[in-house]
């Protein structure tokens, strides 16, 4: 099946072919199903060769093997300075040059939002100081929020016009073993104008990306609640995922999940196998499941193949019952090739 | 006025309230090592408890860490120069390659929550930095922190630096960060490993053997 048709019925729940997968979200990556593309427009992520972008945030270039570029200096460090900011234009038509570039509707295309609203205001703010004024000035934050959101529901609505197929956040509201901050903070703060950004792509009978690192099951059913139809990337070792499963599985997609902390990055490519197999048998049992790292680092290509074969190989509805005694019999293997010999007589 | 104000001040993040509070409290002339022996430091404990709960979460604790501060500056002026509050010294920093401190920076004030001094080194920090901050005054933790599973062998090197330097024995440390687990840490030889910035203070004054 088309991997862009098979995609669509994983988020709708309805018999795919087959579990999709994917590594890098690059279209060149050779391991990649490419079954959907991200599409950012200009600015939405900082300049990976560092330097001052159209926010007025500076950033420094970090290893290009790992994930982003790091701010040095944030223009609304001072929520004082927030009257005289100058917003960026979301009807500047430059900014979706790239957008239209890439897009291709042979994979699903997803309108990339980047660092959306709390990555966004913590971006122009500093992150500590955004947490500092959540309590100590809060209308002012508001009002913060209010302007990003006002902004990326511009651009959802140019990308809705482009014809994308959905949406995609980037907002990490998750620690390795809790929330950033309170779920009573995120709904009263955060929820409601991330609903209003998600509705534009509702109302068009879109779907929506969500991404945020780290622990997010207290805020899974509000995500659900506010029209987000696929979860990325469920972390691994920050999330129940089999709690997660049972719990949500057949209202939300989980797109992820696989160990990247540990096994993708540190592995082998047997252990990958391994990893590949369980997490078919625990997140695709029923569909709703879109295999993938639960998180960009710089894995071994022999880990990146591995993952992939095994996927391809294992991940065909209706789904083998046995994939839990194929890992088993991996790692036995495994052992049993550790083990010291044994003296003999 | 309530002595006891001054802790439930500092839980309720009340920097304006613990700086009134601890001003009267020295009018009234309670010592300021008994305010911050027996006020500002049992209300950063119970800080550390609520977020290991899951009832307090990063906005409470850095305004939390405020409050505290906030009676600080009042009381350190008048702490006679041979008084220590310290409990220990600590160097603190994420390693080299790495360049988040949300997590390091919240180690941070919950150890000066609980006396301890501390010096952060910030991110990016090589293991050469590290032994130097060491050979520079009396340590007694080094805390290492990061983000990245890619960074973490960069631990594992600064132990090994500060033992060719010979200091491992001067020092306990402490080692901590999202990928990071207790079996990691045993693996390179750090003297203990804590999940989060509450428990880093427990660990930290468990290795030490103080209470």
């Amino acid at each position: 099946m088309d991997p862009k048709e098979n995609l669509i019925r994983v988020i709708t729940f309805d018999h795919p072919d087959h579990v999709p997968w994917f590594l890098s979200m690059r279209p060149d990556d050779p391991d990649d199903e490419g079954s959907f593309q991200r599409l950012p427009y200009e600015g939405a992520f900082p300049p990976r060769e560092g330097g001052r972008d159209m926010w007025g945030i500076e950033w420094q270039a970090s290893d290009p093997r790992l994930m982003l570029p790091y701010p040095v200096k944030h223009p609304l460090a001072d929520l004082a300075a927030l009257d005289d900011y100058a917003w960026p234009d979301p009807d500047d038509p430059r900014l979706l040059e790239p957008v239209k570039r890439d897009m291709h509707p042979s994979r699903l295309m997803l309108g990339t939002h980047g660092l959306t609203l709390m990555e966004r205001a913590h971006s122009l703010m500093g992150m500590e100081n955004l947490f500092l004024a959540l309590m100590t000035e809060p209308d002012k934050v508001k009002l913060l929020l209010h302007k990003i959101a006002d902004f990326q529901i511009g651009m959802a609505e140019h990308f809705v016009s482009l014809g994308v197929d959905a949406g995609w956040f980037s907002d990490d509201y998750g620690s390795q073993r809790s929330l950033l901050i309170s779920p009573a903070m995120f709904r009263e703060f955060f929820k409601p104008l991330l609903a209003e950004i998600i509705r534009v792509y509702k109302r068009a009978g879109l779907f929506f990306f969500f991404h945020s690192c780290g622990h997010v099951e207290p805020i899974v059913p509000d995500l659900i609640e506010i029209g987000v139809d696929v979860l990325h990337p469920v972390q691994k070792h920050a999330n129940d995922q089999a709690k997660l499963k049972r719990e949500y599985g057949g209202q939300i997609v989980f797109a992820g999940g696989m160990d990247t902390q540990h096994i993708l990055t540190l592995g082998t490519s047997e252990e990958v196998r391994t990893e590949a197999l369980e997490q078919l048998a625990l997140l695709g049992q029923g569909g709703g499941y879109i295999a993938g790292p639960e998180n960009w680092l710089p894995f071994p290509p022999e880990n990146a193949k591995a993952f992939a074969t095994t996927v391809k190989e294992y991940g065909t509805y209706p789904l083998r019952s046995d994939l839990v005694d194929l890992a088993r019999q991996g790692k036995n293997n495994r052992d049993a090739a550790a083990s010291p010999q044994s003296d003999l007589p | 006025m309530e002595v006891q104000q001054i802790y439930e001040s500092v839980v309720n993040r009340d920097a304006p309230a613990v700086e009134k509070l601890v001003q009267q409290a020295v009018a009234e002339c309670v010592s300021p090592l008994e305010i911050i022996s027996e006020y500002l430091i049992p209300a950063m404990t119970e800080v550390g408890a609520r977020f290991e709960r899951g009832e307090f979460f990063v906005p409470e604790m850095i305004t939390a860490a405020d409050a505290m501060q906030a009676g600080l500056t009042v009381l350190k002026p008048l702490l006679e120069g041979g008084e220590s509050r310290t409990v220990g010294h600590a160097v603190i920093g994420t390693v080299k390659g790495d360049i988040h401190d949300l997590g390091k920076n919240l180690v941070g004030m919950m150890l000066e929550g609980a006396g301890f001094q501390v010096t952060d080194l910030g991110t990016d920090v090589a293991p050469e930095q590290f032994v130097k901050a060491v050979q520079e005054r009396n340590t007694d933790i080094v805390g290492m922190s990061t983000l990245l599973t890619t960074t973490m062998p960069v631990m594992a090197n600064t132990i090994e630096a500060l033992a060719e330097a010979g200091l491992r024995d001067r020092v306990k440390v402490l080692v901590g960060g999202a990928p990071v687990t207790q079996a990691y840490a045993d693996e390179i030889g750090a003297d203990g490993y804590a999940p989060d910035a509450s428990s880093a203070v427990r660990k930290a004054k468990e290795v030490l053997g103080i209470e």
